[in-house]
Order: structure tokens, then C-alpha cells, then sequence
């Protein structure tokens, strides 16, 4: 061994005198525990999910994080849609479409690759889908689209469920209710909201195919969903006005709805915690907020700055490990556990007059801009890595979700895989 | 993780005996407490998510040591903003111990900035004293990769010892024999 070697060895032996701070040991192992039980739930679903992911998987190429444990898959994309569109088995995609798979992802639009993708976007209706999400199980809901000669869209408020699993499938239709305007799925599990006289009532399907009614109080109409679905669990906050709003969460479609807490609101849920923000009479945010253990009970107290969550445009995501804030300037990531926040430098892409969306993934918090009327190519994304802690803007929508990343590439619907 | 379970309370039963080394192996494998912290917990979620598999072999601490240090060769890219240094640089001396904390001081900074895998590399074989056929194994990489990153991190941690002085005036040197 070279001296130098050597050296390297002393130095490296040196720090193993390292001791674990007080408390960080029970701090971990609770971390640990939590963690473990939420990646066997999604390792089950995963297997659940089948062969056909293993296929889907093989086939695909990742490039839009350039981390090399990423996997990728392919939604039909612009996932295709309209009345024409129809449930159908793997015969879903034309011939074309398993050669541009097998090749690595669709090209852009006009492509030698790209036409067995445009054979199921040539509808009557011309009709795309716009995504509202990715679920936990890889699910992407989206609604109808339609472009007119001018680029701007013009939405069918119908509900389309593309599912992981069937993924060289046809979206299918779920439903068609009054008032759309956000969607969420689970496992297994498709949410949405439906207007009636008084309000927005929380809908739901499970594997059944028969939707049911999720709770009787309503749901809070928010423009970021009011919602959250991770894994089987929904948790919401009712549409009672002011201070007199609960927050609820189901299991599945036909679990009997519990109170979680009276008053605040359920800002953001990530398997079994749900963050619950307190509110002021007049519904703004004081910025105390509870981080609450769904099936102990066990709470805890956290809070964030008051000035980020003060104004019109805050958006909140939890993931993993984290909770996401953002106030439409500035994206701030707190450490679920130690509460530790960091802010990202990064200037979040100028929201104008399009509508954000802030998700959050395993790994991943994306904060996402597209714009209200419809048109592709003026929606951007901010997509912030916590592991590496490093952020980029990307063009195109995106949304995170679990292990999933699902983002827009040139006028297609890509679905990464974070991590293993 | 729901209790109750036989094999969790043995998972428990093992974290709770070994972590206090767990961490220190981490913390060799990082240079700090935060990161080591991290990756500690993320080696730890991934045992037990796989500890029905590993409990029939008889080294569930050697399967940790292997997450932790592949965990650290594959994802732990953290860059580094900024090095901690155990105080503020004086002014240059013509004292030969002095010079020798000034190279070590440099050294640990070089260690702390190296690449995930250049580190876990260096950690496997000279503070394990692995083989590199045996640190290609427990990297699950080739061993010409071992080599190289082994090779290019002696090479950043050798330039970090030399007075920066010194590397300024070879430099200069190098340009003007070029010229």
C-alpha cells in the first residue's frame, strides 16, 4: 500500500469514532418503521400490477432526470381519448406504436414513429387528454381535449382513466360528471368531484366499476383538489363553510368516512400522514398545522412560515419524506421529519395567468404551470430532485406522485419511475 | 412498520443492537453526520422492506454495509456547496508540522467533495481493505471501474496536499514550457 493509501485509511478510520446525535436513533428507527410499511404496500401493488409493467418497463428508455436507477414507461400519448375511444386489450396501440416502444419512446409529433400513436388521436372529435395527475399506482386520470384552429382547448368534462397496467390499452371513460375539475386516484381507486345544488360532492369508483359517494358533507372546492387519494385512503376536507369544516378520510370507495379533525384543512396527505393546516374565520391560513398519523392518531405540531401561506396562490404536496410549500414565487421543502426546511433558488416558472399544481413523489416535488386555456407548449415545470437536491425547468406539464413521475414531452404523456 | 409481527420485532431487535456501529460505518461512508443519518435510515427502510429474504442469512449487518455503500456509489450525489474545515486557514508558515495539519486539512476537504463512488470505492478498499475484485462485488460494478475511480480519487486527494502555491506555480510552469 502507497503511503498515501495509507493516509486515506488513517483518515477514514478517524471518523469512526463518529457517535449518533442523542435521539437520532429512535428518531430513525420511527422514520424506518413508517417507511417500510408505506414500501411494502406499494411493493404488493406493484406486483399486483403484473407483467405487464415488467414489459413496459424493459422497453422504454429514462432521459428526463438522467439518474441511471430510473425506469420509464410510456403512456399513449397525448393519451388518446374522445367517444371513439374505447376499453380495449393490448391491441390498444397499432403495430407502429410496439416498434416505437420497443425503440426507446415516441419521437415528436410527425416522426417516422409517432404515427401508431396519431392512428389513436385521429378521432372524430380529434380529442386529447389533458392529465389532472398521476396516482400512487401509476394510474394517470385525465379529462378530454379539444383544440381548436387557434391552439386553445376546449375541455369535454368527461373523466378518462389510463391505467399502469393497461398501459398499451386505450384510456377508458369513468364518468361524466357536472363541474370537473380535478381528479385523483389511488389503488385501484379513481376520485373526483361533482357539482350539485349546494356544493361539490367527493365521487369515487373502485374495482368494481360502480361509483359511489364518498362521505355526505362535500368536498371543499379548491383549484389544487381539496383531495388527496394515496394508496386506498382518501382524505378531504367538507365543503361546511368557515370554521366549520371537518376533515375526513375512506378507506376505498365503501369505507365508513372518519373525522380526522374538526376544523383546518387537509392540505396535503402522503400515507399515513396527513398535513392539516389551521385557518382563520375568514379561511386564510395562520400558518400552525398539525402533521397527523391516520390510523394512530398521533400528532404532531409543525409550522411554517405565515407570509408563504398568506396569499391566494399557496399550493401545498406531501411525499415521502417531505412537505412541499409553495407560494407561487418561491418553492420551500420541509423535512417531514426534523422539519428542517430548505428554500429552492430556482425561480419557479411564472405562473401568469395559467394554473399551477404542486405534487410531490418519493423523490420528487414538482411544481407545474399550464395554461388556462388550453394550449400546449406554454407550460413548464419546475422539478426538484431531494435526494440530489438539485432542480430544473423543463418544458411541458408534469405531476409526482409515489415512485412516478409523469410529465409532457412534445405533446406526449411520458411516465418515468423515480426509483426502484 | 405494524407490530406484532415476529419477524419485525426481530428487525427491530437487530437495529436497535448494531445501529450505533450502522451509523459509524455510515458516517465513515459520508464524512458527515446529516448525510450519514440519511443514508443510515434509507439502507435500514430497504432491510426492512426485504427482511423476510435476508433473516435466514446469517449477516443481516453485512447486507446493510452492502446497501449502505452501493446506496453510496449510485445515488448519493449530494453536491457539495460547501466543506466544513476544523477552523479558519492562517496565514502560511515555514513550520513543518503546520504544513502537515495544513495537507491533512486539505485532504479531509478533498475526501468530503469526492463523488459517491469515488468514496465508497476508497472506503471499500483501504478502510475495509477489500480486494478490488471483492469491492467490485459489493459495488456491483466491473472491476476496471473499481481501478479507475480508486485511481482518479488518489489523484484529486494527492493534488489536495500540495500547497496551493506550489500548484499555481506548476501550472505557470506548464503553461510557459508549452509556450
Amino acid at each position: 500500500m502507497e503511503e498515501l493509501e495509507r493516509i486515506v485509511a488513517g483518515r477514514l478510520r478517524a471518523l469512526e469514532d463518529a457517535v449518533p446525535a442523542p435521539g437520532s436513533q429512535s428518531e430513525i428507527m420511527r422514520r424506518v418503521s413508517g417507511q417500510v410499511v408505506v414500501r411494502r404496500r406499494r411493493r404488493r401493488t406493484a406486483e399486483a400490477a403484473g407483467a405487464c409493467l415488467v414489459v413496459a418497463l424493459a422497453v422504454s428508455v429514462p432521459h428526463v432526470l438522467g439518474e441511471e436507477e430510473q425506469q420509464s414507461t410510456l403512456v399513449p400519448g397525448p393519451l388518446a381519448g374522445g367517444p371513439s375511444a374505447r376499453p380495449t386489450a393490448s391491441a390498444g396501440l397499432a403495430d407502429e406504436a410496439w416498434e416505437d416502444l420497443r425503440a426507446g419512446g415516441p419521437k415528436p409529433p410527425g416522426g417516422p414513429s409517432a404515427a401508431g400513436l396519431d392512428k389513436e388521436q385521429n378521432l372524430q372529435t380529434g380529442q386529447v387528454l389533458s392529465a389532472f395527475g398521476v396516482g400512487t399506482d401509476g394510474t394517470v386520470l385525465a379529462e378530454g381535449l379539444s383544440h381548436l384552429s387557434d391552439g386553445t382547448g376546449v375541455r369535454d368534462g368527461r373523466l378518462w382513466r389510463a391505467d399502469l397496467t393497461n398501459v398499451l390499452s386505450a384510456p377508458v371513460p369513468v364518468a361524466q360528471p357536472a363541474g370537473l375539475y380535478a381528479a385523483g386516484g389511488g389503488d385501484g381507486l379513481t376520485v373526483w368531484p361533482e357539482r350539485r345544488d349546494a356544493g361539490y360532492q367527493l365521487m369515487c369508483q373502485g374495482p368494481d366499476g360502480r361509483p359511489a359517494q364518498l362521505g355526505s358533507a362535500g368536498v371543499l372546492r379548491e383549484p389544487a383538489g381539496g383531495f388527496h387519494i394515496d394508496e386506498d385512503t382518501t382524505v378531504w376536507t367538507d365543503g361546511a363553510e368557515g370554521g366549520g369544516r371537518t376533515v375526513w378520510t375512506a378507506k376505498g370507495c365503501t369505507g365508513q368516512p372518519r373525522t380526522l379533525a374538526r376544523g383546518g384543512y387537509a392540505a396535503a396527505f402522503s400515507y399515513p400522514y396527513a398535513y392539516i393546516m389551521e385557518t382563520r374565520d375568514d379561511g386564510r391560513f395562520t400558518g400552525d398545522l398539525q402533521r397527523l398519523q391516520i390510523e394512530t392518531g398521533d400528532s404532531e405540531n409543525r409550522t411554517v412560515p405565515a407570509d408563504l401561506v398568506d396569499g391566494d396562490a399557496v399550493l401545498f404536496a406531501a411525499g415521502e419524506d417531505t412537505f412541499s410549500v409553495s407560494d407561487g414565487t418561491k418553492l420551500v421543502i420541509f423535512d417531514a421529519g426534523t422539519w428542517k426546511s430548505r428554500k429552492i433558488k430556482k425561480p419557479l416558472p411564472a405562473r401568469g395567468d395559467g394554473q399551477a399544481s404542486l405534487t410531490a413523489g418519493d423523490d420528487v416535488v414538482v411544481y407545474s404551470i399550464r395554461p388556462a386555456d388550453g394550449r400546449q407548449g406554454d407550460d413548464h415545470s419546475l422539478v426538484y430532485r431531494t435526494k440530489s437536491a438539485s432542480a430544473r425547468i423543463q418544458p411541458g406539464e408534469a405531476f409526482a406522485n409515489g415512485p412516478w413521475l409523469l410529465h409532457r414531452v412534445s405533446g406526449a404523456y411520458r411516465l418515468d419511475k423515480t426509483h426502484k | 412498520m405494524r407490530s406484532g409481527s415476529g419477524s419485525d420485532t426481530q428487525f427491530e431487535e437487530f437495529v436497535a443492537s448494531r445501529f450505533p456501529a450502522l451509523y459509524r460505518y455510515a458516517y465513515v461512508l459520508t464524512g458527515n453526520q446529516h448525510d450519514a443519518e440519511d443514508l443510515v435510515q434509507e439502507a435500514l427502510t430497504r432491510t426492512g422492506v426485504a427482511w423476510n429474504r435476508i433473516r435466514r442469512k446469517d449477516d443481516p449487518e453485512g447486507y446493510v454495509r452492502t446497501a449502505m455503500a452501493r446506496i453510496m456509489a449510485n445515488k448519493w450525489r449530494r453536491p457539495k456547496l460547501e466543506t466544513l474545515v476544523s477552523g479558519v486557514p492562517e496565514e502560511v508558515a515555514d513550520d513543518p508540522e503546520l504544513e502537515r495539519i495544513t495537507e491533512m486539512d486539505g485532504l479531509d476537504a478533498a475526501l468530503s467533495s469526492l463523488p459517491g463512488r469515488m468514496r465508497a470505492v476508497l472506503v471499500l478498499r483501504y478502510f475495509e481493505q477489500l480486494s478490488e475484485e471483492e469491492t467490485a462485488r459489493a459495488l456491483g460494478c466491473s472491476k476496471g471501474t473499481v481501478k479507475s475511480q480508486a485511481s482518479r480519487a488518489l489523484a484529486k486527494l494527492r493534488l489536495s496536499m500540495i500547497p496551493q502555491d506550489d500548484v499555481v506555480r506548476a501550472l505557470q510552469e506548464d503553461r510557459r514550457g508549452r509556450a
